[in-house]
């Protein structure tokens, strides 16, 4: 039967590998994700079209300033671009759908906090894996001299 | 009589004037105006927007002058995210259920080059009304089988603005959770047709 400090070194060991796995997978899954998300995404100004403003001549009603979208839906891209050669994204057929663009910037934030965060735990389960082989290092010294 | 003359010229004259001051009303159909709410922060661009204005703006084509009221149904501003216009509707925020409208007063307008404008006038929210000052793009068009295709009556002004808001300027803080997701000085842009008929 193992001792109590054995159980709990073992404990320790597994969870800080576990630590260091998920958090490094953390960080690299967050450039893969950022990444791909970027390969998908290009500056678009989002516009309402109605009959008003082609009355006009103008391509539509500009919804907000133009942004970076992650856009996979080919259907969602109208054609022509707007006054300074931005692409346009279609406001009505993304609303029918129920679709909230995704911004890159909100994608790159959370990718910083992904990395922050899994950064941080790499660290926390480095420092109980040192924790665990410092533990087990003194019990084999107090072992060898009983 | 030379004088004669020349007074009923004159009055002719202002008479004919005076009649090219033309009235249009602003909110008679869902899509003839849009009033958007744009925050940029690190996190995110969001916009609020409603069509839910009406009132009217009057305009004389031949002086390029004018002036206007509208009033913005601000319970109805959507961000296209259910809890955040929930949020956005509270009493830390815009408190819609005190203050449900905005409003946009014109006293003001300078014509500039082309469709140009530098229009004045006052902006309320939440109860707090300041003078604001910004450029617009105003354009005319007479009454014609286009405009009646398009769903207007009688003749058409558009008018195009934008100006920064102070969100601390009326009342609002910004504090806790929405610290950095929501900015501390908004753009306002609107854009409304107005039709005589």
């Amino acid at each position: 039967m193992a001792r109590p400090a054995d159980r709990f070194g073992r404990i320790l060991r597994t969870t800080s590998l576990a630590v260091v796995v998920l958090g490094a997978a953390t960080v690299v899954g967050s450039f893969l994700v950022r990444d791909q998300m970027r390969a998908s995404s290009d500056r678009y100004q989002l516009v309402r079209k109605t009959s008003q403003s082609e009355l006009f001549g103008d391509v539509g009603e500009p919804i907000g300033s133009p942004q970076v979208y992650v856009v996979t839906d080919p259907q969602a891209v109208l054609p022509g671009t707007g006054a300074d050669g931005v692409k346009l994204l279609d406001d009505d057929y993304l609303r029918k759908k129920g679709s909230y663009p995704l911004q890159m910037q909100t994608v790159d934030a959370i990718a910083d906090y992904a990395r922050l965060g899994g950064g941080l735990a790499v660290l926390a389960g480095a420092g109980g894996l040192l924790l665990a082989r410092r533990r087990s290092a003194q019990r084999s010294a107090t072992g060898s001299r009983s | 009589m030379k004088l004669t003359c020349w007074i009923l010229s004159l009055a002719l004259v202002s008479t004919t004037v005076s009649a090219q001051t033309k009235t249009f009303k602003v909110g008679n159909s869902p899509t003839h105006q849009l009033v958007q709410v744009e925050s940029v922060t690190e996190l995110e661009t969001f916009t609020g927007r409603t069509e839910k204005a009406t009132g009217s703006i009057t305009f004389d084509p031949t002086k390029r002058t004018g002036g206007g009221r509208i009033t913005v149904d601000l319970a109805s501003l959507d961000t296209g995210i259910p809890l955040r216009n929930d949020h956005m509707r509270s009493s830390g925020w815009l408190d819609t259920s005190s203050y449900p409208t905005a409003i946009f007063e014109v006293n003001s307008v300078q014509a500039r080059a082309n469709n140009q404008y530098s229009v004045t006038g006052k902006f309320t929210l939440r109860g707090v009304t300041k003078t604001v000052t910004t450029q617009a793009t105003v354009r005319h068009m007479k009454a014609s089988p286009q405009t009646e295709k398009a769903g207007f009556k009688g003749d058409v002004l558009q008018v195009r603005a934008s100006f920064p808001v102070k969100l601390s300027d009326y009342g609002i803080k910004i504090s806790g959770p929405a610290t950095g997701k929501v900015a501390e000085t908004v753009r306002v842009s609107v854009t409304f047709y107005g039709q005589t008929g």
